[in-house]
């Protein structure tokens, strides 16, 4: 019933679009929903740029996806986050920078978003069944939850529609949504229903609304839905979207854009006088940078860091499906709206002062474009796994970025500086400063005392490359193209990319690899334990001949001389540091040239190799192909006989021109 | 000490001045070595201990092949994450090092400063090192006046730089542009009024050695006088000589990025360059004494 009321309101604005004689872009609407289109929202919103208000209209149509009866429903209000100083986002906010100036204090300059009517289908009036919870935490100052107490309750499988009057203070922006100066970014702007979550569904044990309050560190859930959004701005302002343009009517000084975004979890918008608007394409899909005109040096570096994504990912995933992409670079001024991503809309900020071998700008594209299908289309949850997006969007855009930026995201020309993104990642996460106070399965408002970005993107990233390390890189494409495939457009757990994987190893490499990964995963998702492997010692003992008493204490055996060539007891001792263990290979090579590689399941705390004969080991290395990215010291990771002094010779050299180069300058000032 | 002061007559060319200059520094080409000499050991001093340490703990991984090219961010990160408090003292001794080797230029400053002012036939080691000593403690106290003086003018220019950015505030800016584009004439600005300490600083040490003066105070007047009535072709001649510094630096660094090292013999190569660059600059601050002292030495 729903899908025929949403297919009847389309052709019907396709018929008056097309008789009315405006652009249209209806042609590109999907023929088949994409999802389940769980929460879809028709706006008309009205943007008041001098009071840096809006005004709002919506209509919300939810149909049960459950066979629960339920009684009441849940809305974000992320904009009450700034409310006043003791919401859970100020409380929890720590080092996140300007929090709030004190001119903005003194002149009450506080946001919030409130409802100021509620009517459901059959008209009766809820508003007073409207009330604040706060289902993380008992601050009755955090207004970013609102509850909903329903007259009439949504039936199993029932779709289910209310009418709601809303009006919003927009912030000043702080983190990721506001306004500054003439510039605004809307993003988590509107009473956003939660995730209602059936018994089975992720973790939840019977039916539950998964509605969290606003915790600076995380990010967001949503639901699937269409949203039809009319956003009414002065004139001057470009506007930008997720979605594609439907319709565009000027009167007077203002003119009203509607937007339609099919199957997505969520709506951003922007406007801003400043933006200049560059169009390109990726097979179909229509590109739009909006860029200020200080940053169009860098246009190119956005749109080529845009296909690039597009072409790995409908490669290894599949074909991007949405019509459009939209990348908004805010000006400086609106420099705290960046690197975040929403549904076909991303925003990424550029300097075009930075030096062109800092890939920052293809780096922030290609991050924000992953999320597109891992939080967009694979809609996990952002506050309570941000590992599941963060860190496999981290995984992909190493691997994106070291495929099309081999001379490395960070490259300067004096000391043949190129630093790649897959080992500044790693290097990222072992930078921590404590790699071990969460798991990366913890809920990102758990990580109280710092490391977050580290462990949920670094070490999430880190441990999907060694997971692709271990099982093979054919292997890990299969999992992670089975994880998208069955997940896509639904809300997935970190135990379904665990089934997954398992499943999916077992295949490709028999029941023991799956045993392999499941061990693997557990470690690395609900473990805090680091992973270090180091080659202890090379001993190269001569075999000597059998002297002394053996049979009696009469003949003693005195004859040291050895017939033929001296023999050796070449032995290879092996130890693992760490608590975590990962199957690994070690190779050994001989004097005579020769190498052997041993695998190992990497469990035992130490481990030897014994080789008897006429030749010496020279070195050995475990992991010689640095497949086990998370082992945390590599330096140890190899031992030969003889040290080969010249790499250290080389950065000695170097100190040394440094020292005297600073010497020289002094000898200015003497 | 007026009748002891230099008296002004005709003052030479610049090139007169640069010509005189380099003559002098051929003849007193030891002068340069003793700089360089100075400064290779006190690098060594500093730069051996962190060799041991980069040795004893990574020399006999294999992963040390990597570095010969240059910069390898995992072995830099995982030393720095495995081993990096070794190197906490050896950072601490480089920095007095550093501070050793501010008092050696100082006190190689009363050496030279002499040799160019008394230009003895040939180098006197007698002179220089006498003089070492004997002008150290002036020799100080000039150069930390001086270096208050640099530092008043480095202040004004960061506190201009930070006024005009606004603080790096993205709040206040329009567009980040500014925070690269006002460089382009406040980095040059900065240089043309840095300059004027440092050439101020070098007359005022000939004047000293020259009048044999016992506070730092009149010489700093008297070179400033004579810089203030001859400041074109002083001035001048010191742009010049600060150009020729700057180039070689750029030299320097574009042939150290430009040098692909892949063994030991472009390593090699790489410290004949930099020894090389380093004795070209320690070459051109006697040049500029003495140039500086040819210009004078005509008006006595």
């Amino acid at each position: 019933m729903p899908l025929n009321i949403l297919r009847f309101l389309q052709l019907l604005i396709t018929v008056h679009l097309l008789l009315v004689g405006t652009d249209t872009l209806w042609a590109q609407s999907f023929p088949e929903p994409l999802s389940p289109r769980t929460a879809s929202y028709d706006m008309d919103i009205f943007l008041d740029v001098e009071n840096k208000q809006v005004q709002a209209k919506q209509t919300l149509t939810f149909i049960n996806p459950s066979a629960d009866t339920i009684h009441n429903m849940r809305f974000h209000m992320y904009y009450n986050a700034w409310k006043n100083n003791k919401t859970d986002f100020f409380i929890e906010t720590g080092r996140i920078p300007r929090t709030k100036p004190q001119d903005e204090i003194e002149d009450c300059i506080w946001s919030w978003i409130e409802v100021t009517k509620v009517v459901d289908e059959q008209g009766n009036n809820l508003t007073a069944q409207l009330q604040y919870v706060q289902p993380d935490d008992d601050n009755v100052n955090d207004h970013t939850v609102l509850d909903l107490q329903l007259t009439e309750p949504v039936l199993p499988y029932a779709t289910y529609r209310l009418e709601m009057d809303w009006q919003s203070q927009i912030p000043p922006l702080m983190i990721r949504t506001g306004f500054s100066k003439d510039y605004f970014f809307m993003v988590q702007w509107y009473p956003k229903l939660g995730v209602y979550e059936p018994a089975g569904s992720r973790f939840a044990v019977e039916g539950q609304w998964n509605c969290h309050q606003y915790h600076p560190s995380t990010e967001y859930f949503g639901e699937f839905g269409v949203y039809d959004v009319q956003l009414n701005v002065p004139t001057d302002h470009v506007v930008g979207a997720s979605g594609f343009l439907v319709e565009q009517q000027e009167a007077g000084d203002r003119t009203t854009y509607r937007y339609l975004a099919e199957d997505v979890i969520d709506f951003a918008w922007t406007a801003h006088p400043g933006f200049e608007v560059v169009k390109d394409k990726w097979r179909d899909v229509d590109i739009t940078l909006l860029v200020r005109p200080e940053h169009r040096c860098n246009e190119d570096r956005f749109l080529q860091a845009a296909k690039h994504t597009l072409d790995y990912l409908a490669d290894y995933l599949e074909p991007y499906p949405y019509p459009t992409l939209t990348i908004v670079s805010p000006p400086f001024y609106g420099l705290n709206s960046g690197a975040m991503e929403y549904p076909t809309l991303v925003t990424v900020p550029t300097l075009c002062n930075l030096p062109k071998g800092i890939k920052t700008t293809e780096t922030l594209v290609i991050h924000e474009l992953i999320h597109q299908y891992f939080m967009q289309m694979v809609a996990s949850n952002e506050q309570e796994e941000p590992w599941l997006d963060e860190g496999f969007t981290s995984y992909f855009e190493a691997k994106i970025l070291d495929k099309y930026y081999p001379e490395g995201t960070v490259a300067w020309p004096f000391m043949d500086v190129r630093i790649g993104s897959q080992e500044l990642r790693r290097g990222r996460f072992f930078n921590a400063p404590n790699i071990k106070v969460n798991p990366i399965s913890d809920y990102g408002w758990h990580f109280k005392h710092g490391s977050y970005a580290q462990i949920v993107y670094g070490k999430a990233a880190v441990g999907l490359r060694t997971l692709e390390g271990i099982v093979g890189e054919d292997c890990m494409q299969k999992i992670m193209y089975t994880y998208f495939q069955r997940w896509k457009f639904k809300h997935p757990c970190s135990r379904d990319f665990e089934e997954v994987a398992i499943e999916v190893a077992g295949k490709e490499g028999g029941a023991e690899l799956g045993l392999v990964v499941g061990d693997f995963l557990q470690q690395m998702i609900y473990g805090t334990t680091e992973c270090d492997y180091s080659i202890h010692d090379i001993i190269n003992k001569p075999v000597t001949a059998p002297v002394g008493f053996f049979e009696n204490t009469e003949d003693c055996e005195n004859d040291t001389r050895i017939e033929g060539e001296q023999q050796y007891e070449a032995k290879v001792i092996v130890f693992r540091n760490g608590e975590f263990a990962t199957p690994q290979e070690v190779q050994i090579t001989f004097d005579d040239g020769e190498q052997i590689t041993e695998p190992w399941d990497g469990k035992a705390r130490s481990q030897e190799w014994v080789y008897l004969g006429n030749r010496k080991i020279v070195s050995a290395e475990i992991d010689p192909d640095f497949k086990i990215a998370m082992d945390r010291n590599v330096l140890n990771n190899s031992l030969t006989q003889e040290p080969e002094q010249t790499g250290i010779f080389r950065y000695f050299v170097s100190v040394v021109g440094w020292l005297q180069s600073i010497m020289a300058n002094m000898s200015l000032l003497a | 000490m007026e009748n002891s002061s230099i008296v002004e007559q005709n003052t030479p060319t610049i090139g007169e001045a640069l010509r005189a200059g380099l003559a002098m520094t051929i003849r007193y080409w030891k002068i340069t070595l003793v700089y360089w000499l100075c400064g290779l050991g006190l690098a060594l001093v500093a730069a051996l201990p962190f060799r041991a340490t980069l040795l004893a703990h990574t020399g006999n991984t294999l992963l040390l092949d990597e570095l010969i090219p240059g910069f390898n961010y995992t072995y830099l990160n995982d030393f720095l994450q495995n081993y990096g408090s070794a190197l906490t003292p050896l950072l601490n001794q480089s920095l007095l090092i550093l501070l050793v080797q501010f008092l050696l230029l100082v006190f190689l400053a009363g050496g030279l400063t002499k040799t160019v002012v008394d230009q003895p036939t040939t180098f006197s080691n007698t002179l220089f090192w006498g003089s070492s000593g004997a002008y150290f403690w002036r020799m100080l106290r000039l150069s930390l006046f001086f270096i208050v003086l640099h530092s008043i003018v480095l202040g004004i220019f960061i506190w201009l730089y930070l006024k005009v950015t606004k603080g790096f505030s993205p709040a206040a800016l329009e567009n980040e542009g500014i925070i690269t584009s006002c460089l382009r004439w406040l980095v040059p600005l900065y240089v043309v009024f840095a300059a004027l300490p440092m050439l101020w600083h070098d007359y005022a040490k000939l004047q000293l050695v020259h009048t044999d003066a016992r506070w730092i105070w009149p010489p700093v007047g008297q070179a400033g006088k004579f810089i203030r009535r001859h400041f074109i072709k002083i001035y001048s001649l010191y742009a010049l000589v600060l150009l020729v510094g700057l180039a070689l630096l750029g030299l320097n660094y574009t042939l150290n990025s430009i040098l692909s090292i892949q063994s030991l013999g472009t390593i090699l190569l790489s410290l004949f360059l930099t020894q090389l660059f380093v004795i070209l600059r320690f070459a051109l601050k006697v040049l500029n004494m003495n140039s500086v002292a040819a210009m004078l030495s005509a008006q006595k």
